[in-house]
């Protein structure tokens, strides 16, 4: 049997964390994980270098942070090199492997804390992509990261189902790594987490009195983060309009119209139709509020300040494996919050009676719901026991712990070599498809371009040969007069000649 | 009413195991709202089904398509344990819609299977199992599963083939019209005692004794050794107390060989005097005496270590337990622990916890049965067959093709793309697609032309009116 062990004991392992976002102020989930990771990891001795391809302004004293570029691979190698342990999410995992052409040979953590290709459907279905159906792309990759992983996380235990199952028809459970009928050497728990520091007030206000149009006294719903195309903000909307028949001091503040880095991810049409539906109101700056994605340091400032904290979102499969880093927000600064049920968060929130839990979609429940939490002033207060209780079980240093022993002890998985042998095929299919893809992709192009183009002429023509058709009949009309005439006149000839001859035969047969 | 097939894997008959009840209640529920059909195994006892159901019987030979073609012809929708897909691939090719019963994951079953080969062996033969059974990932139109949980479990083995898709998304958002959950359920009637069973009729176990019963198999994932090891505690105090393991062998031959504890547990039994006097093992019991056996018994026990196995098992004994009442100890961490702890109906112990199991049958023989009936009442109210089986009955009313179905037909390209089970297809995978992307170019070149002979189309046109305008 192959000794897997590679980290010694005495010597600090150093873990590479590879990040596609920047870490910066502002900051979405994927780079607020791996920046949190990173602090707990490094605080519990480990070597942590966190690589981002963005300049970073972010520094902290136990985490080195360095930067690499998606088309000069050999930056990714350079980091790659002095690590013991490597880690990343799914998607950022494939693509450092197709960057650099091949399976990472040292231990690998893959930090499967969201399901991707749920996001990328439900991308795909709002930006109705013609013709371009990512299924092939998104198994790949996904098959990709699951060879490559030698320990994976996830963030609860219907991720954990989930991903048992896909690693399963990765062939990743098999006799070898099921040897002893557990997963435990191939999968842990490392939840999302929140900081184990209490939220901080700002020194001033940062919304009553601040933001024109919102009142010292007024009462603030705070959306926090941003609207995907899986979020329902009208249900919230429709519910306002409820409200606001009750009691005219309440606004909405939302934290962000969508993610703040637009080459990351495209505006969603959700998105959109808020925009067109605020405007309809005609409560733009009035009643709705928007923030341009407020530094990941500043946010407790804004969650302090609010009064309820909101998360609305549709009924689709998303639902049931979100892990909304607003929830645990909501929590961490006890903000009493109405959340659409369905994720294992809500939950949570609603054991610890945080959170009034709504179907998608009601209306009535979440203006009902507005309109009580407001007529308590003292809710808040009340909660703050059962809730700090239930915050302190995702304190960061703790949640990690899972990812801690494998990164401190680092070790491939006992299929690791058969697995990573899979990888290869999978690069250069890859790589052969993405090349086949642009040239289809410009194929299709072309086609719809001429297909416009042909309906346009057609178009064109069509009114043309109406004309034409006109102009014809008008012709024909003209024709049909003249003949007419002509046969009138002929007509008239023939009498006058029959009239002639009869004449001449008369004179010859002397009737007269 | 549509036509429907729905095929049993396991016998049916007098003795039947925990699919074969399944598959006799679902025919049962299914029978009223559907023109239904039940496809037991020939090794199926001969009287087996004889009395009056709603439903005609056909009965087939294992892995022979031939026995089944016919009936499945007829079908508009064909309902099927998972493993047939593989087993009986032309099942796919009938026009029928496809309804995939996942409700046991049988990765154990395997897993222990197997475990006295050679590793090389063993991966060899997994990898092989591992490919048959891609098939059954990619046919279906509607998967069932048991629980919540196989239902994640599920959706990772769906998605990992291509099954998460615009295509099925946009069909439905929520994907439970892609996979939902068909669990066990109770019979409608009460449990009814015709007979004594074991109190007073086995040697050893008199009428007024305390029967503890170990309801299922002794399966390799199971820990009938802890409940041994309990019941060794619990006589010195109860000295009553009888342990029973009815059922050692299972009715279905294809399990039959499966390695289990019988063995391992009687000589436990007997090493420490208790074979025969506490503990007592049985042969496999008819069916009709199941019942009489539930409601002799004073406490149950479901017990298992810390496997993979128990994360996604549905056991369904636990089931026949709350339908007769009867408080039950469960190890944790599998779904039915959840359901105990949830709605009282017994103790719920840690791994191999001895300890833990002798305290928790004492408590539950000391306290009146009484004590839970709200709760066993409340929950048996919420188990039907018919309430388990609503999403199958609505979906054979309405039956409908996946959304990705015709597009899986086309080479099963897009679904497969990426999976290593298809990398021996690879080749032909690239040629397919090649073969597209010369399709889209011929499809570029005709628009071209067509639109080349529309600009030569008009210029005649022009002609012509020039033509006719002058004539």
């Amino acid at each position: 049997m192959e000794d897997n062990r590679v980290a010694t004991d005495e010597s600090r392992p150093t873990l590479l964390i590879i990040t596609h976002e920047s870490v910066g102020d502002k900051m979405a989930g994927p780079s607020v994980r791996a920046w949190e990771m990173a602090q707990a990891l490094g605080g519990r001795g480990l070597d942590v270098m966190l690589a981002t391809p963005f300049p970073s302004v972010r520094t902290a004293p136990n985490v080195s942070i360095v930067r690499y570029a998606w088309d000069t691979p050999a930056s990714l190698e350079a980091h790659l090199d002095v690590a013991d342990v490597v880690m990343a999410i799914g998607p950022v995992m494939t693509r450092v492997i197709n960057a650099i052409g091949h399976p990472i040979e040292k231990p690998t953590l893959i930090d499967t804390y969201y399901v991707p290709e749920i996001e990328q459907i439900l991308l795909n279905v709002t930006l109705n992509h013609e013709g371009l159906d990512p299924t092939s792309v998104y198994v790949n990759e996904m098959i990709t990261y699951l060879c490559q992983g030698d320990f994976f996380l996830c963030a609860n235990t219907r991720h954990f189902d989930l991903w048992i199952g896909a690693l399963l028809a990765a062939e990743r459970l098999n006799m070898r790594t099921l040897a002893d009928f557990t997963v435990d050497k191939l999968i842990g728990l490392v939840p999302l987490g929140l900081p184990a520091t209490p939220p901080q007030r700002g020194a001033s206000n940062v919304i009553k009195g601040v933001i024109p149009g919102i009142g010292l006294t007024d009462k603030v719903i705070y959306w926090g983060g941003g609207i995907w195309d899986w979020t329902d903000p009208l249900t919230l909307l429709e519910a306002m309009r409820q409200v606001l028949q009750q009691r005219d001091d309440v606004r909405i503040l939302f934290g962000a119209l969508h993610h703040y880095n637009h080459t990351v991810v495209p505006t969603m049409s959700m998105a959109r139709q808020l925009l067109e539906a605020i405007e309809r109101e005609g409560w733009l700056n009035t009643r709705v509020f928007f923030l341009d994605w407020i530094p990941y340091d500043q946010r407790s400032h804004y969650l302090l300040e609010a009064d309820i904290g909101i998360s609305m979102t549709l009924r689709t499969i998303e639902n049931r494996y979100a892990i909304r880093a607003r929830s645990l927000d909501y929590l961490w600064t006890t903000l009493p919050c109405i959340l659409t049920a369905g994720d294992d968060l809500a939950d949570v929130l609603h054991e610890t009676g945080l959170a009034t839990l709504v179907q998608p979609g009601d209306t009535s429940a979440v203006a009902v719901a507005i309109l009580r939490i407001l007529a308590d002033d003292t809710a808040r207060e009340a909660l703050r026991p059962k809730t700090e209780a239930a915050a302190a079980q995702f304190h960061w240093p703790a949640v990690v712990q899972a990812a801690f022993e494998f990164a401190s002890h680092p070790y491939r998985a006992a299929d690791a070599e058969a697995a990573r042998a899979r990888i290869g095929t999978l690069v250069q299919s890859r790589a052969s498809w993405d090349v086949l893809l642009r040239e289809k992709a410009v194929l299709i192009q072309e086609k719809f371009d001429l297909q416009a183009k042909f309906t346009e002429e057609r178009m064109h023509l069509q009114s043309a040969i109406n004309q034409l058709q006109t102009n014809m009949n008008h012709l024909q009309g003209e024709y049909d007069k003249v003949h007419t005439h002509l046969q009138q006149v002929e007509n008239g000839k023939i009498m006058r000649a029959m009239n002639a001859t009869q004449q001449g035969l008369n004179k010859i047969l002397g009737r007269n | 009413m549509t036509r429907v097939l729905l095929i049993s894997q396991d016998v049916m008959g007098k003795a039947m195991a925990g699919p074969g009840i399944r598959y006799f209640n679902l025919a049962r529920v299914l029978a009223p709202h559907v023109q239904l059909t039940l496809a037991i195994p020939d090794t199926s006892p001969p009287d087996a089904l004889a009395g009056e159901f709603a439903f005609e019987v056909v009965r087939y030979t294992s892995q022979q398509w031939p026995s089944l073609a016919a009936a499945a012809a007829q079908a508009e929708v064909i309902i099927f344990p998972s493993d047939l897909a593989s087993e009986m691939p032309e099942l796919s090719e009938v026009p029928a819609c496809l309804v995939i019963d996942g409700y046991d994951p049988l990765l154990a079953e395997w897993l222990f299977v197997q475990s006295h080969e050679p590793l090389e062996v063993q991966q060899a033969q997994w990898h092989e199992r591992m490919r048959l059974l891609t098939r059954q990932y990619l046919v279906g139109d509607f998967y069932l599963c048991a629980s919540e949980r196989q239902r994640d479990w599920w959706l990772g083995l769906l998605e990992a083939h291509g099954r998460i898709s615009p295509r099925t998304f946009r069909q439905d958002p929520t994907l439970r019209s892609l996979i939902d959950v068909v669990p066990f359920g109770l019979p409608s009637a009460a449990p009814r005692h015709a007979q004594p069973v074991i109190k007073g009729v086995w040697d050893g176990i008199g009428v007024d004794d305390k029967l503890v019963l170990w309801g299922g198999g002794l399966w390799p994932w199971l820990d009938p050794l802890t409940a041994i090891r309990a019941i060794d505690q619990v006589r010195h105090q109860r000295h009553k107390v009888r342990l029973v393991f009815p059922g050692t062998r299972h009715p279905n031959p294809i399990l039959a060989g499966l390695v289990t504890y019988t063995q391992v547990a009687k000589d436990l039994a007997a090493t420490r005097g208790l074979l025969d006097r506490h503990v007592f093992f049985g042969d496999w019991l008819p069916y009709e005496d199941w019942p009489g056996v539930l409601l002799e018994s004073d406490v149950a026990l479901s017990l298992h270590t810390d496997t993979l196995e128990a994360r996604l098992a549905f056991r369904s004994r636990i089931l026949e337990y709350i339908w007769a009442g009867l408080p039950t100890v469960a190890t944790q961490g599998d779904a039915t622990s959840d359901r105990i702890a949830q709605m009282d109906l017994g103790v719920v112990v840690g791994y191999q916890d001895v300890d833990a199991v002798a305290a928790a049958i004492v408590t539950l023989l000391d306290e009146p049965r009484a004590l839970r009936q709200p709760q066993f009442t409340q929950t048996q109210h919420a188990l039907t067959w018919e309430k388990a089986a609503a999403p199958l009955i609505a979906f054979c009313q309405h039956p409908r093709r996946a959304a990705d179905r015709a597009f899986r037909a086309q080479g099963e390209r897009g679904m497969v793309a990426g999976n290593p089970f298809y990398e021996a297809q690879g080749q032909q995978k690239q040629t397919q697609f090649a073969a597209e992307l010369e399709a889209a170019r011929q499809e570029t070149h005709r628009w071209q032309e067509l639109a080349q002979r529309y600009e030569q189309g008009r210029f005649m046109k022009l002609m012509r009116w020039v033509k006719t305008g002058r004539t």
